[in-house]
């Protein structure tokens, strides 16, 4: 039987972020702060986006649903922007982020709804805004690595690119070996992930559906489904963010065109 | 055939460039001359099409490189940089990815590279070393090899001689006079500019300082002086 937690359970949840503080004082004095800071931040976020769904999950329109994942993508798009160390005003990047994140998520999307997932109608609010929430987190850190690992490798062998430039190469083509290995990069961590699921972790998801009474083979088969979303969309995101980067970096003559580098 | 026409370039308030003009016509040679960080490699840089200048242009053959093909360009004038850099490789996979850059057959590719080994002093013994366990002195060379692949009109050297003995420098140099139409170099040997006798500037903080023929011989300018009787140390 489902166990509800009541307002009051929610309160004297707190009770543990108060053992946290206790714990962090043996360390720091300053400390707590961070930790007080994060608790409210999870209580207000978490409460809010709970009102929202419950009322975008009740009415279920298609346009409620794209709203919603138009904000949830935007909201990433700044967030890859601030993990890549860039200003808010760089819009290039934005946008590039943004880009490769909705083609990544839709065409993730329209594959499991075809063949994996039948929810219908297609924006089914209930299915569509909390497995986008899932795989959307780790095509950002796939985004940033590829974006960090990259930069950081012509930053160190300029030289090296532009004596394949001088020979009439093209600075993307010139940029390939860095390009494959920001590539390999971002993805680790989901293969990593793929390789400890259920081993040493048992995700959110699994636990959450089991929780909430359902069939523990339906909450593997979910999260066998969600592993293999994240790892298409995240190389999804980066082809595409890989193009779109190609042209932030490089001018059409393949002049260095960023400040970045 | 290659002109420099009024270039400026400036980075954070500092100038790299200041006014620069120059020339060089089919079969000439011309040396430029200059302490470190003068800016001899970026007025290569630039006539090379590898960074574009805050103003002024780049001429081949009456031409704009910025209204034409910059990519043929840079197929045609080629900037062979002091310090080498190579894939994470052996010599010859190295060579090899080249090669399919530039879209040519491994085989011919290997016949071309092959055929310079002598010239240049090299042993098909370095072919399967690793990039980074070849000296100084063969990373230049190979280097060179690289930018005879596809042999261009124009070669701009910058210090490429440097650390060689002198007579792979005279090989070297001949072989590159046999190929090209004309070649820019720059080095701080003086004694192997001088014996070029060839057309010279001098430059310094970014600035043409004399444009005299052969000043190692006749220059009256005191900066000039200071600089080829003293090597490197002019204020």
């Amino acid at each position: 039987m489902f166990v509800n937690i009541s307002l009051q359970d929610l309160l004297f949840s707190n009770l543990l972020v108060l053992g946290t503080i206790l714990i962090s004082l043996m360390f720091s004095k300053k400390f707590y702060w961070k930790i007080l800071w994060g608790a409210l931040r999870t209580f207000a976020q978490l409460i809010i986006v709970g009102y929202i769904l419950k009322y975008v999950f009740q009415y279920n329109t298609w346009w409620m649903s794209l709203l919603v994942l138009l904000i949830m993508h935007i909201a990433a798009g700044f967030i890859c922007i601030d993990s890549l160390g860039l200003s808010y005003k760089r819009f290039d990047f934005l946008f590039a982020a943004f880009i490769s994140l909705t083609i990544a998520m839709t065409t993730t999307f329209i594959i499991t709804n075809i063949f994996i997932i039948h929810f219908k109608p297609w924006y089914r609010a209930d299915y569509l805004i909390p497995l986008s929430g899932m795989v959307i987190g780790n095509s950002i850190n796939a985004i940033t690595l590829y974006h960090k690992n990259v930069i950081n490798s012509i930053k160190e062998r300029k030289s090296f690119v532009q004596s394949l430039i001088s020979l009439g190469i093209k600075g993307t083509t010139a940029i390939y070996e860095f390009t494959s290995e920001g590539f390999k990069t971002g993805i680790m961590p989901t293969i990593n992930a793929m390789l400890m699921i259920g081993i040493v972790k048992l995700p959110g998801m699994v636990t959450g559906q089991i929780i909430g009474g359902a069939n523990v083979t339906q909450a593997v088969y979910y999260q066998i489904v969600i592993m293999f979303m994240i790892a298409f969309a995240t190389s999804i995101s980066m082809v595409i963010f890989r193009i779109l980067h190609g042209k932030l970096i490089f001018d059409k003559h393949s002049f260095f065109k960023d400040k970045i580098i | 055939m290659l002109k420099a026409k009024n270039l400026n370039l400036s980075r954070i308030n500092v100038n790299i460039l200041d006014n620069i003009s120059i020339e060089i016509g089919q079969g000439e040679i011309l040396t430029i001359v200059g302490p470190s960080g003068s800016g001899k490699s970026t007025i290569m840089s630039v006539l090379a099409g590898l960074i574009r200048a805050d103003s002024g242009d780049v001429l081949f053959n009456g031409k704009s490189i910025y209204s034409e093909d910059i990519y043929q360009h840079r197929k045609r004038v080629r900037y062979i940089p002091s310090k080498p850099d190579f894939f994470t490789c052996t010599v010859e996979e190295h060579l090899y990815k080249i090669c399919e850059y530039l879209g040519i057959e491994n085989n011919k590719g290997k016949e071309c590279f092959l055929s310079y080994f002598d010239t240049l002093s090299l042993n098909e013994n370095i072919l399967k070393k690793h990039t980074g366990d070849i000296s100084t002195g063969e990373r230049k060379r190979i280097f060179l090899i690289q930018n005879l692949l596809i042999p261009a009109q124009v070669y701009l050297l910058d210090e490429v001689f440097t650390g060689l003995d002198p007579e792979i420098t005279t090989n070297g140099f001949e072989l590159l006079k046999e190929i090209s139409q004309a070649i820019i170099l720059t080095s701080h040997n003086i004694d192997f500019m001088k014996k070029l006798n060839s057309k010279s500037i001098f430059v310094k903080n970014g600035k043409i300082i004399t444009k005299e023929h052969d000043f190692f011989k006749s220059t009256k300018n005191n900066e000039v002086i200071r600089y080829l009787n003293g090597g490197n140390n002019v204020r």
